[in-house]
């Protein structure tokens, strides 16, 4: 039977905090992974003997940054420290260390650690390499067999991508609110690659590659444990327990892939479909819905189903209209493709999906899909090619092999069988029928899910077919950075915003000179403020997005354009504080409008007087910390 | 008398465990268990969910705060279970039982694993 390794895992529980402090302190990887390691092995001797510590993260800190500046020490001929063998433990040393790494340092540090392993200037697969092997504490030698690649391609990989890092410069200080979100937003991307690299493996290699599934939810967990409130975070955490609960039955034994549909629902782990579920109803209270929590709540609704056929489609179709809406992207609208399929049949799936055939040309699923819906309709020849492009294109052999009992079949009877499709009813499913208990799930009272998620607004009921896998990999996509980057007209006002004017008519006309265009954290915010600031008159609002940002407001002040826009860290575009300018206002009444932007919030940095060139000139800090001059030439 | 035990460990290290060596605890477990079920000993037994999926009712104020609760300064006094819908049931339930008795705070955390037992209350 197998030994629970206490000390082993504290010491991977302790790790992602202590390599962060240490990185923090040390701010170079290489030197925090080593103090690490030497004080992991310094654990190993005394933990045995003298008990564990209290606080493991602590001692490995303390004691890690010891041996660090103790090599430093003992190469420029200095004292050394004192043996922590003696300490039991560091009851004392903690105390000290205790205003430096509380709760809050912890979190940032462990952020940060997580951002640069996850940095978006790292492809995915570093990204991933690297947080397994820096946060995870991974052998290279594990990490290469779950990439199946050899150790030597694996160690060149994960120092590359240290290299590259390195000249990223990082920040070392504490980040504010914005970059925060940048960072877990980047954060969350990432994990979410570490699972998908796990989840996408085939059944050979499961064993190897489930260590990643398991890996992306501990850091998941961890993740949310430092920020609790966070609701995507407990949606990303959702997603990926609720994706993970399936692990035993998506495989048979053969190695196959078996559908949603068919999958043994027994096998099905209950305590994290419960875990799931948990989340979820924790996630929907904060009512910031995001890409994360919709993904959640559509596998709450398959993990819900005791039998295929109880499976809420019409709710997973409104969530996944609201999926377009929150994160548009040519893979989600394959999705509702999926489910016209299932409604109002192949052809008119058929004809959703022709026109991204260009932008999907590349996609498994978007092949599969294809031949599937051509072989009901009996265009068995069509239905051959597009299932050989799959083929081609199958991320496992797994894949290829489930096309390729498709193409089989249409082989041998060459009738319109509609096997891909999940919608098969006329295939027993006696296994699902005899499962004995229901799942320990929410009862249907009170609102459900995907009302608190989905838009007021009514939508075409076009309910979605569990195609297992297809989130995953749809996720997969959505993760990979600017590849989901929404084009103008298709970025949708969240629920119960106002879009003030309505984006649509012709352009305004842009007034004065060069017309400033501020990038601000709250460019909806700093228009209303500057319509009680300085009068200002909006002309034009691109639609907020589910985090009430926009791409654009233009607004009139005193005769001339001024222009806004919210900050998209994704994209490039973090907030930075605004210096080396200042809006400049030549008014007819200097004190009236001063005195309105001072009722209406505005800072005084310089009062209104009377100035050597002649003007009463006063200059003001708006709460958006733009500065604005503002001035009146007095008439004689 | 009826005992409480209350299990404290660390969460991030129980967590870290592989499902083969959660199962060789659980087993282990069960072993001394099973032996309290049959002398008719063993009450009910919970396992709960990683504090991640806890939220927290401060009584006063009737506020809501994600996570588990993490002051020290209140002691635990004991303990309700109850068959609850979802989150927003159990915190309504919270409230009421707030109303009753004010002061401190209840986090509700969904248990993950839950033996009846058989011990009767009050036979000893």
């Amino acid at each position: 039977m197998t030994e629970v390794d206490w000390i082993g895992a504290a010491l991977t529980a302790a790790r992602p905090q202590a390599v962060a402090a240490l990185l923090r302190y040390f701010r170079d990887l290489d030197t925090a992974e080593e103090a690490f390691q030497e004080a992991s092995l310094r654990a190993l001797k005394t933990w045995p003997q003298n008990g564990p510590p209290r606080d493991p993260a602590a001692w490995l800190i303390f004691v890690g940054r010891n041996v660090a500046i103790d090599s430093v020490r003992k190469r420029s001929r200095q004292e050394p420290l004192p043996d922590e063998a003696l300490l039991s433990d560091l009851e004392d040393a903690e105390a000290g260390m205790a205003e430096r790494i509380d709760e809050s340092h912890y979190s940032d540090d462990v952020l940060r650690l997580l951002f640069v392993c996850g940095h978006p200037e790292l492809p995915a697969t570093q990204q991933i390499a690297l947080a397994l092997r820096i946060v995870s504490g991974l052998s290279v030698p594990q990490i290469a067999r779950a990439f199946l690649v050899s150790e030597a391609a694996m160690e060149q990989r994960i120092t590359r991508a240290k290299r590259r890092i390195a000249g990223a410069n990082v920040p070392f200080e504490a980040p504010g609110a914005p970059e925060r979100a940048e960072r877990l937003a980047a954060v969350a991307a990432m994990i979410y690659l570490v699972f998908n690299e796990g989840y996408s493996a085939g059944s050979g290699e499961v064993s190897a590659r489930a260590t990643l599934c398991g890996e992306a939810i501990r850091l998941a967990r961890l993740l949310l444990r430092l920020f609790p409130a966070e609701p995507e975070i407990m949606g990303l955490l959702a997603l990926l327990v609720l994706q993970h609960a399936r692990a035993a039955a998506r495989f048979d034994a053969n190695g196959s892939i078996v559908l949603l549909e068919d999958q043994d629902r027994t096998l099905w782990d209950r305590a994290k479909i419960t875990e799931g579920l948990a989340l979820i109803d924790k996630a929907v209270r904060h009512r910031r819905r995001g890409p994360y929590q919709i993904q959640a709540a559509i596998a709450a609704l398959h993990a819900r189903a005791a039998r295929p056929q109880d499976t809420d489609w019409a709710q997973i179709d409104v969530l996944y209209a609201a999926l377009e809406e929150v994160q548009p992207s040519p893979v989600v609208s394959l999705n509702r493709a999926v489910a016209v399929s299932k409604v109002r049949g192949a052809e008119a799936a058929l004809r959703m999906i022709e026109p991204l055939s260009t932008r999907l040309a590349g996609y498994f699923h978007f092949h599969g899909l294809h031949g599937a819906l051509l072989q009901e309709l009996g265009r068995n020849e069509e239905a051959r090619a597009a299932f050989g492009r799959a083929i081609a294109l199958a991320n496992s052999p797994a894949e290829a092999a489930h096309i390729r009992m498709h193409l089989d079949r249409l082989m041998a009877d060459g009738a319109a069988s509609k096997r891909f499709l999940p919608a098969c009813r006329g295939r027993t499913c006696s296994r699902n029928s005899s499962a004995k208990a229901e799942l320990p799930l929410r009862r249907n009272s009170g609102p459900r899910v995907s009302d608190r998620y989905a838009a007021v607004r009514p939508r075409i009921i076009t309910p979605f077919t569990a195609q297992e896998d297809f989130m995953a990999t749809q996720a997969k996509q959505a993760a990979k950075p600017a590849t989901n980057t929404a084009s103008l007209d298709q970025s949708c006002p969240a629920e119960g915003m106002q879009t003030p004017p309505e984006f649509k008519g012709p352009h305004p006309q842009v007034k004065g000179g060069p017309a400033p265009y501020l990038m601000v954290d709250g460019a909806a915010k700093a228009a209303e403020f500057y319509k009680r600031a300085f009068g200002a008159e909006e002309v034009r609002r691109y639609p907020l997005d589910d985090r009430g940002r926009t791409m654009h407001v233009h607004l009139y002040i005193n005769g001339g354009s001024l222009m806004l826009s919210d900050c998209y860290p994704e994209h490039g575009h973090p907030w930075k504080e605004p210096q080396g300018f200042s809006l400049h206002l030549q008014v007819d009444d200097v004190d009236k409008w001063w005195d309105r932007a001072i009722k209406a919030g505005a800072e005084p940095r310089m009062p209104v007087q009377l100035m050597f060139w002649g003007d009463r000139y006063g200059q003001l800090r708006d709460p958006f910390g733009i500065v604005w001059s503002i001035a009146t030439t007095p008439n004689k | 008398m009826l005992y409480a035990f209350l299990c404290y460990n660390n969460e991030a290290a129980v967590c870290s465990w592989t499902k083969e060596e959660d199962d060789a605890v659980m087993a282990k477990l069960d072993v001394v268990h099973q032996k309290l079920v049959k002398q008719g000993r063993f009450g009910p037994a919970l396992r709960l969910m990683p504090t991640t999926a806890a939220a927290t009712l401060i009584k006063e104020k009737d506020l809501v705060l994600d996570g588990p609760y993490a002051e020290t300064k209140e002691a635990l006094l004991g303990f309700y279970i109850i068959d609850c819908d979802d989150l927003d049931h159990a915190l309504s339930i919270a409230r009421e039982l707030a109303d009753a008795n004010p002061g401190g705070a209840y986090e509700v955390r969904p248990v993950r694993l839950f033996l009846p037992g058989d011990a009767k209350v009050g036979q000893a």
